[in-house]
């Protein structure tokens, strides 16, 4: 049975019994006189009654719950779960830090480059290969982003170093070099490049060293690299560099 | 604080007239039809109207106090200002949470009075007057939103000219799409209420076979038409306003207002297999349930200061509410849903795959699909937040990677399901329908690569793109050779056109999305550059200033011909920069400019940056025929059969054995 036309079978039949109910209470009021009761009461339950029959067969006519086999349910729910489990995934791979007037989602292209930067300044100390490909990413959407440039190829340099790769130290010097000429008053293209010149490079560039050195002080570097440029710039020009600077932070 | 006002005084007696009215409505109404009481349902009626004046008077009276500057109101200080233009004065109603509210209040109103008019003859069938029971207790609950949490027409303290009274913010007081771009898309959110209210009141009544998709048919799809537009107008309106060469930046709010607009798309595709097969009610009354809660999910998410940070909603005088009657609507409707399991049993079984139906089922799952991809990524940060106490966002990556393989096989399906016959198709039939819309496809690939498109997304967003377009221009060339000027009527056939609107909005996106070039170059005044074959000159470089703003503009000859003149402005009052690009149209492609921070009309330099977009134009040419489609399909065509009546006869058992 159509379920509208149930439906309309359970309409009247409350319309039934509420008519029952009243005719009842007329009845007990005195306001309709015995056989007027008997008749319209009659009426009611007779048509009530055959609403109940027909509302009955058409419950029983209902479509059955069809029973589905297990497997079917099983690949349904299981297919589900992993692409649930798969996109959850997926969303967490691809979240990073969110920065100050930031939305929690999308943004202008240029938000991304700020996502990016915060992803490898965040992740400098602990990882440097995922700070490395954060910039990557920032320098695929702005080639010219400076910090990008710069701190890219100070990891590369730190990286060499540590790993005695003097070659990738070498391969990374012009690109600090390329960032000083995009932004000359950037300090801290300045301050690496005097430090990898002057300290890392065997033999050290002492020149450029000082040279280098001196701009990043000119420039106003962060106040944690202006201490060891200091430093190191005074022992350039004394020629005899003797420590290495720590820092690896912007 | 300061006294209440004329204003507030009014707009509060209106809110208050309007809250009572919309509740003893609903009540009055369940009363009648719980007592079978004839004479109580014809009180229904001034209930409505009334609730109808106390919206439209809150309003008006709210606009009163913005034009006649009220300044004893909080939110005329908030959002208005004596230097405001009358039109942005006009739509500051609806530049911040509390007037929108105003807003959403007064269509909600005007919808409940529409159908409560429409069906005044009928108020006394269940049907109808469940639907208007549940469409009152939204009116009075957005009342009561605008009475207590959001009261527009709280009394300020006295004002201090110095810090307030700025206007609306500057990006709502800058171009002409704000009078227009609110107001769609609301009407497109509060639209949905219809169908949802008849929805429920099919499972209190126990009438949920198709009597009340009939009903509600036309309310859905003009819902959905307005979301359509309202979503468009907003692409524009960024495009336009925001000065990043983009249309879409999948932001929360975008988002909330395209996660209802994909289940409302799976809604009025699956309709069509319960009106002609019986099947899928369950599912069409999820859809309708989704799409509506996520409406009401929407508005939370984008006004109760969740999107700052989770720790914003504890402070929120709205969220709770919101979220509470997000919570409400669900449970309700998942519990009516398990009430009347038993009547939504489908009398049928999707017969093959390869039908109407099938593919309508593909289409819903791979549009509720995008939804819970769209949904998770713009919650996923809220989650984290909540239970780390971690600050994480969602960038414009992760939307792209997923929505391009969803987008591509939506139009495969587009292409393919409107030459599949209810039931069964054979594979001599499809080869017939299908082989002019293949080779539109065919030579749309051809054609691209022609013109030098690469990558494999794109030429496959324009493959499709063009079978599917050819698919239904074949459906309607067929139509109107049949019927004449009619056979562009009808929910098909207008749904045609629809599908011909989302083609070409299709291929924009990809088009601009994908080859877009841009450049940035700083240039002094009488300087020429050339970018992308064509030529930029710098023809001058000045200050200008206006009651509200000070700003820098270039005048920029593109190919030596007509001067543009992208500007950065800063509103004095606001300290804030707004940038306006400046435009060169064509219908192959935009020349977008902007002029960026740093430029100096005292040296005569100008930074300027250049996009080049392809195809931008068709992006708004799409969406205008989405809404000419909307109209097209609500127009009744040939009537030759009743709405339930099966299209397609079965194909013969032998015909199908052959194949």
């Amino acid at each position: 049975m159509n379920p509208d036309r149930l439906a309309e079978l359970e309409d009247e039949r409350s319309f039934l019994l509420r008519s029952i109910r009243d005719i009842e209470a007329e009845h007990a009021a005195g306001d309709v006189d015995e056989h007027d009761f008997t008749t319209l009461r009659d009426g009611y339950v007779a048509r009530a009654s055959a609403v109940l029959q027909e509302i009955e067969n058409g419950r029983s006519s209902l479509v059955p719950k069809r029973q589905q086999p297990w497997w079917r349910r099983v690949a349904i729910i299981g297919g589900t779960l992993v692409v649930a489990i798969a996109l959850g995934v997926f969303v967490a791979n691809s979240a990073g830090q969110r920065l100050p007037g930031q939305s929690l989602t999308g943004g202008k292209p240029a938000d991304e480059v700020a996502i990016q930067l915060a992803n490898a300044r965040q992740s400098m100390g602990a990882d440097p290969k995922a700070s490395l490909e954060a910039y990557a990413k920032v320098l695929e959407i702005e080639p010219d982003n400076v910090e990008a440039i710069t701190y890219g190829a100070w990891l590369k340099v730190l990286t060499g170093r540590s790993s005695g790769d003097a070659q990738m130290m070498v391969d990374a010097l012009p690109e600090l070099r390329h960032a000083i000429e995009i932004d000359p008053t950037y300090a801290d293209a300045h301050c690496f490049l005097a430090v990898a010149s002057g300290r890392f490079l065997d033999p050290p560039d002492a020149a450029t060293g000082v040279s280098e050195g001196v701009a990043c002080l000119n420039a106003n570097p962060p106040a944690m690299l202006k201490g060891q440029i200091e430093q190191l710039v005074a022992e350039l020009q004394l020629g005899s560099p003797t420590s290495t600077p720590t820092t690896s932070t912007t | 604080m300061l006294a209440e006002g004329l204003n507030g005084l009014l707009g509060h007696t209106a809110l208050i007239v309007g809250f009572a009215a919309s509740l003893f409505g609903a009540l009055a109404l369940i009363a009648a039809i719980r007592l079978g009481n004839a004479r109580l349902i014809k009180t229904v009626m001034p209930y409505g109207w009334l609730a109808l004046g106390g919206a439209v008077m809150a309003v008006v009276v709210m606009e009163r106090g913005l034009i006649t500057r009220d300044w004893q109101l909080a939110y005329v200080q908030r959002v208005g200002s004596r230097d405001t233009p009358a039109l942005f004065n006009f739509t500051a109603l609806w530049s911040a949470l509390e007037g929108s509210i105003l807003l959403w209040l007064l269509l909600l109103a005007v919808y409940t009075a529409i159908i409560m008019h429409r069906y005044r003859a009928r108020l006394a069938d269940p049907l109808v007057g469940w639907a208007l029971v549940v469409m009152f207790f939204v009116t009075a609950f957005f009342f009561f939103l605008a009475l207590g949490p959001t009261d527009a027409f709280r009394a300020g303290v006295t004002p201090d000219f110095t810090a307030c009274c700025k206007g609306p913010n500057p990006l709502l007081q800058n171009h002409v799409l704000v009078l227009f771009h609110p107001p769609i898309l609301y009407l497109g959110y509060v639209g949905f209420t219809v169908p949802f209210a008849f929805a429920i009141a099919a499972l209190v009544t126990g009438r949920v076979g198709e009597g009340w998709l009939v009903e509600t048919r036309r309310w859905a799809l003009f819902a959905w038409g307005f979301l359509t537009v309202g979503i468009v107008l907003g692409g524009w309106w960024s495009y336009e306003v925001l000065g990043w060469g983009g249309v879409w930046g999948w932001d929360p709010v975008e988002n909330a207002s395209f996660l209802p607009w994909l289940t409302g798309t799976a809604y009025i595709h699956s309709v069509m297999v319960q009106e002609r097969r019986g099947m899928l009610r369950v599912w069409n009354l999820s859809l309708l349930v989704a799409t509506f809660s996520l409406t009401i999910l929407g508005t939370f998410l984008t006004r109760s200061g969740v999107v700052n940070s989770v720790h914003a909603f504890s402070d929120s005088t709205i969220g709770p509410f919101l979220l509470g009657a997000f919570g409400v609507v669900v449970l309700v409707s998942l519990g009516l849903i398990a009430w009347r399991g038993d009547r939504l049993r489908s009398p049928g079984a999707i017969d093959s795959p390869i039908s109407r139906e099938g593919a309508f089922l593909a289409n819903n799952v791979l549009l509720a699909l995008f939804a819970f991809v769209i949904l998770l990524g713009t919650v996923f940060p809220l989650i984290v937040e909540a239970k780390d106490n971690r600050k994480i966002a969602v960038g414009s990556p992760f939307f792209d990677t997923m929505s391009q393989p969803i987008g591509l096989v939506l139009l495969f399906l587009m292409a393919v399901a409107p030459a599949l016959p209810w039931r069964k198709a054979s594979g001599e039939l499809l080869r017939d329908r299908l082989f002019w819309p293949a080779w539109c496809g065919a030579g749309t690939l051809a054609l691209s690569v022609f013109l030098g498109a690469t990558d494999l997304a794109p030429l496959l967003a324009f493959t499709f793109a063009g079978f599917a377009g050819g698919a239904a221009i074949r459906q309607l060339v067929l139509a109107t050779r049949r019927q004449g000027y009619r056979g562009l009527l009808g929910r098909t056939n207008g749904g045609m056109v629809v599908h011909l609107g989302v083609i070409i909005i299709a291929v924009a996106l990809a088009a601009s999305n994908s080859y877009t070039r841009s450049a940035e170059f700083t240039m002094m005044k009488g300087e020429t550059v050339s970018f992308a074959g064509h030529t930029f000159k710098v023809l001058d470089v000045l200050d200008f200033t206006t009651p509200r703003t000070v700003g820098i503009k270039a005048e920029i000859s593109i190919d030596g011909g007509q001067a543009y003149a992208p500007a950065i402005s800063k509103y004095t009052a606001f300290g804030m920069d707004v940038p306006t690009p400046s435009v060169k149209t064509s219908l192959v492609q935009d020349i977008y400019l902007t002029l960026e921070n740093g430029s100096k009309p005292s040296t005569g330099e100008a930074k300027i940056k250049v996009f080049i977009k392809p195809m931008v134009v068709w992006l708004w040419i799409g969406g205008t025929l989405c809404a000419f489609g909307t109209l097209l399909a609500a127009f009744p065509g040939k009537n030759r059969r009743r709405p339930t009546d099966a299209v397609s006869a079965p194909i013969p058992l032998d015909e199908v054995a052959s194949v």
